[in-house]
């Protein structure tokens, strides 16, 4: 892929829209610093990389936020880099439009696409752009730095990233620990705390520290220990309970208090939600219309008497439906009528008796279920503050054991009691409410006295309580984490003073004994990461070693020996390597670049060499890792290149733009050293590049202006020069006769600016605007005609086919270009 | 099947050099767009799974 043209507006240092077209081999930009020539390397890196590396680079990313629109363009317009794409004979179009301050939206040919159609992965191949900064972030920058920057430039900088983030993970993997492992880990850590300060057990904590693959040879140390502790004969099974009562034995004597408060465990939780949820939602509309429509029972027996009597009356009527079955007078039809309606309805109201009660024995049970919830949610509260407030009585003999030493946990202790004892006194004030509310409601269904106040209150201090009890469980599960604390120190007070500490510690290695085989598992994993990150940094050293030490030495090398100038005093670079430990192995991201001076190795080259030669190295490798095989990119932009160099190494290079070329690339040169790109064009003249200087900077932009790649004098010269030499051979004859097509075209050009006052770019002149620009000015019809005919053998469509190059014709084209000549003179 | 990408031939060559499984499921886990904070919480899942592990 070959640049034809590309189209900046907006972007960096441009504002206004600015086509620039690029030669196929070779365009020489020249600017001062500051007027904008980066950006114009920066838009096309942009383009295909959706950001630049100097933004990439930059350690503040907020000092580079929103850098890429340019500050003077209007809001109204987007900025937007337009390239022209030449390969494989059709063009291509690529357009990137900024979106918000770093998006993009992509195009080809004015289609819209989610990725440009370039069939490589543009992270694995150099970008084909040398510019001053990277040169400097390669070699005069930190280890790692260097090494990001070998990898980018190397295709390896996933590989790198991958390297810096299992390091991370490896050195620093405290972060990447959840909580609950951490607390597990604090806990076991001070079981070994305990047990690296026993002498008795100094074999115990010696397998211990071994780690978990002295998991088998611990326990039997450990159950040697404690049957060394117990009566001789103890079976195993009874150890651990012989260890508990003699170190309780001894420490009661002590003291026979503990400090216990109770977690909350994942069944008290769950209970406690389901619990609170019901009692919030007890007193509901449905319940308390269910309990009110119990007071229809009060009339039941009434009901259920005229009921039966009327069932009698009614199956003595059924013998003498006509009169009344116990005076014998007669029944009009309205009274007969009468009876059965009043029957009918007392038998209604009779079986709805029987359903209330029904209703009422379902609300019985249900008062009676939330007794038996209320008492065992309060009982699971209660024993837990009863627990541990039963030390508050043992508040003097406990302050003895623990002060002065431990007086932050005494008072932290003091200061528990008040709280929890507060805590119990409102749960204790609030169940009693609710107790008393409860009663008053089971009172009113026995004795069919139903209220719906009553029920209502009920509600009421079932809410209070259970916000009570909501409110209370953050209270002490914030303390048990402190009293667990206490409780250690006072276990272990209690331990020294009863002689227990050594049993203690067994005690819990037996209790904990699968919790410690985790333990060891989890640190023995987090240990091994230092083996995970060798093997990383082995593995990836491996990689950037191979990519750098062998044909990237070669490769550079060759470059470097390009720009080399035969007066350099022997003080050079020699090639890339890894540093290594004494070892042998290879450090962690750090490449090396060495340098000899008379065939001895020198510590460094970033430390020896000059800046100008450092300079050289980066160009050269950069130059290298451009040329490797599978960069889709046949063009380069070098931007500033020469920078601190002396004139004999910017000659030298000259060389290597004319070598570049000839390897197919197509270059792109940038530089605010006029006098040095004067020379390049001169170096190159055959290649007749495209030349531009930007003459000046405004809000607007850069102002860019095509220049001659020479003087049409120069040129004509040229021509003289190779007509002279009997030697040339057809190659100069055909570059001859090329220099006299553009004599012409500039000729042409001048001449029509100065009788027309119209600029007619001298690149875009064919045979037929020759003729039709040379008619407009008046030059005669027969000279036309004869300059004209240059172009029959020097057009690019007419050297396809059977061209040869003839001297004498070529003779001819020189009279002719000097006749057109006097027309501009 | 999808061709592997470049960063994932790298990380199965590394895979092959080592024989702990621990560092085999890191490797593993080196995925995703966050492949730095996959790694992260897988080495937090498997010291949890220690912990959490029913003997």
């Amino acid at each position: 892929m070959k640049i034809e043209s590309l189209t900046i507006r907006g972007f960096r240092g441009f504002n206004k829209e600015q086509p620039i077209d690029l030669h196929p081999a070779l365009t020489i930009i020249y600017g001062p610093n500051s007027y904008g020539k980066t950006s114009i390397t920066e838009a096309v890196e942009w383009l295909l990389y959706e950001r630049t590396s100097k933004v990439d680079r930059g350690e503040s990313k907020d000092e580079y936020k929103g850098s890429y629109r340019n500050c003077h363009i209007d809001s109204a317009i987007s900025t937007s880099v337009k390239v022209c794409f030449s390969g494989d004979e059709k063009k291509t179009e690529f357009e990137a439009e900024l979106v918000g301050e770093e998006g993009m939206n992509k195009s080809v040919d004015g289609l819209a696409v989610e990725q440009w159609p370039i069939d490589a992965d543009l992270g694995a191949v150099s970008k084909p752009f040398i510019m001053q900064h990277a040169l400097k972030y390669l070699l005069l920058v930190g280890p790692d730095q260097r090494f990001r920057g070998f990898a980018q430039l190397l295709g390896l900088d996933e590989l790198g990233n991958a390297q810096s983030d299992f390091v991370s993970l490896c050195t620093k993997p405290e972060s990447s620990i959840p909580l609950d492992v951490s607390l597990f880990r604090t806990q076991i850590a001070t079981i070994e705390n305990r047990l690296s300060l026993r002498p008795a057990l100094k074999e115990v904590y010696s397998l211990y520290k071994k780690g978990k693959d002295s998991l088998p040879s611990l326990t039997t140390c450990i159950w040697k220990e404690c049957t060394n502790r117990v009566p001789e004969g103890t079976p195993r099974e009874s150890v651990l309970a012989n260890l508990l009562r003699i170190r309780d034995e001894a420490v009661k004597k002590v003291f026979p208090g503990r400090i216990t408060l109770a977690p909350f465990s994942a069944d008290d939780k769950t209970s406690d939600s389901a619990d609170l949820q019901y009692f919030v939602k007890f007193a509901s509309e449905d319940l308390i219309s269910k309990y009110c429509e119990l007071v229809a029972l009060t009339t039941r027996d009434t009901i259920i008497k005229q009921a039966e009597f009327y069932n009698l009356g009614v199956e003595l009527l059924k013998q003498q439906p006509s009169e009344c079955p116990f005076c014998g007078q007669k029944l009009t039809t309205a009274v007969a009528t009468h009876i059965n309606n009043q029957h009918k309805e007392f038998k209604e109201q009779g079986e709805r008796s029987s359903s209330l009660l029904n209703q009422r024995q379902e609300i019985s049970d249900t008062l009676s279920d939330l007794k038996r919830r209320l008492d065992r949610c309060q009982q699971r509260h209660m024993s837990r503050l009863v627990t541990f407030l039963s030390i508050s009585a043992s508040m003097k003999e406990l302050a003895k054991i623990l002060l002065p030493k431990h007086e932050p946990y005494i008072q932290s202790v003091h200061d528990a009691i008040a709280q929890l004892q507060k805590v119990k006194n409102n749960l204790d004030r609030d169940y009693l409410n609710v107790s008393k509310a409860l009663t008053a409601v089971q009172l009113s269904v026995q004795q069919s006295k139903e209220d719906v106040t009553i029920m209502k209150d009920l509600g009421q201090s079932l809410v209070t309580y259970s916000s009570q009890i909501a409110s209370s469980v953050p209270v002490i599960s914030a303390l048990v984490s402190p009293m667990s604390d206490a409780n250690e120190i006072l276990k272990h007070e209690l331990d020294s003073a009863a002689g227990t500490e050594d049993i203690s510690v067994l005690i819990d290695l037996i209790e904990k004994q699968k919790e410690i085989e985790k333990y060891l598992e989890v640190e023995s994993i987090l240990a091994g990461l230092k083996e995970l990150r060798k093997s990383v940094d082995q593995y990836v050293g491996s990689k950037m070693l191979d990519a750098v030490s062998n044909e990237m030495t070669a490769d550079v090398m060759g470059w470097y020996d390009q720009i080399r100038t035969t007066g350099d005093p022997d003080v050079h670079f020699s090639g890339f390597d890894m540093d290594r430990t004494k070892k042998g192995d290879i450090k962690s991201r750090r490449v090396q670049i060495k340098a000899s001076s008379y065939g001895k190795d020198l510590v460094s080259a970033v430390s020896s060499l000059s800046e100008s030669k450092l300079n050289a190295l980066g160009l050269c490798l950069s130059i290298a890792t451009n040329l490797k095989p599978g960069c889709p990119f046949s063009f380069l932009f070098i931007d500033d290149p020469i920078q601190s160099w002396d004139e004999e190494h910017g000659t030298q290079f000259i060389d290597v733009v004319r070598k570049l070329v000839d390897k197919g690339k197509q270059v792109i040169l940038l530089s605010h050293n006029k006098i040095w790109l004067e020379q390049v064009r001169t170096g190159c003249r055959s290649l007749n590049g495209y030349y531009y200087e930007i003459t000046s900077y405004t809000k607007d932009g850069p102002n860019i202006i095509q220049k001659a790649w020479c003087s049409w004098e120069q040129r004509l010269d040229e021509v003289d020069a190779i007509l002279k030499d009997t030697t040339a051979d057809s190659v100069r004859l055909q570059q001859a006769e090329e220099e006299i097509r553009l004599v012409v075209s500039d000729l042409t050009s001048i001449i029509y600016l100065k009788k027309k006052h119209v600029h007619r770019d001298p690149n875009k002149l064919n045979s037929m605007l020759v003729r039709k620009s040379l008619v407009e000015c008046g030059v005669p019809t027969a000279l036309t005609d004869r300059i004209c005919q240059t172009f029959e053998t020097t057009d690019n469509s007419h050297h396809i086919t059977d061209y040869t190059a003839v001297r004498e014709r070529i003779k001819r084209y020189h009279c002719w270009a000097h006749e057109l000549a006097k027309y501009v003179q | 099947m999808t061709e592997l990408s470049k960063i994932e031939k790298y990380l199965k060559e590394l895979t092959k050099l080592t024989e702990d499984p621990v560092h085999k499921r890191l490797i593993a886990s080196y995925k995703g767009d966050n492949p730095k904070q996959s790694i992260e919480a897988e080495l937090g899942l498997i010291l949890e799974e220690v912990i959490r592990r029913e003997d």
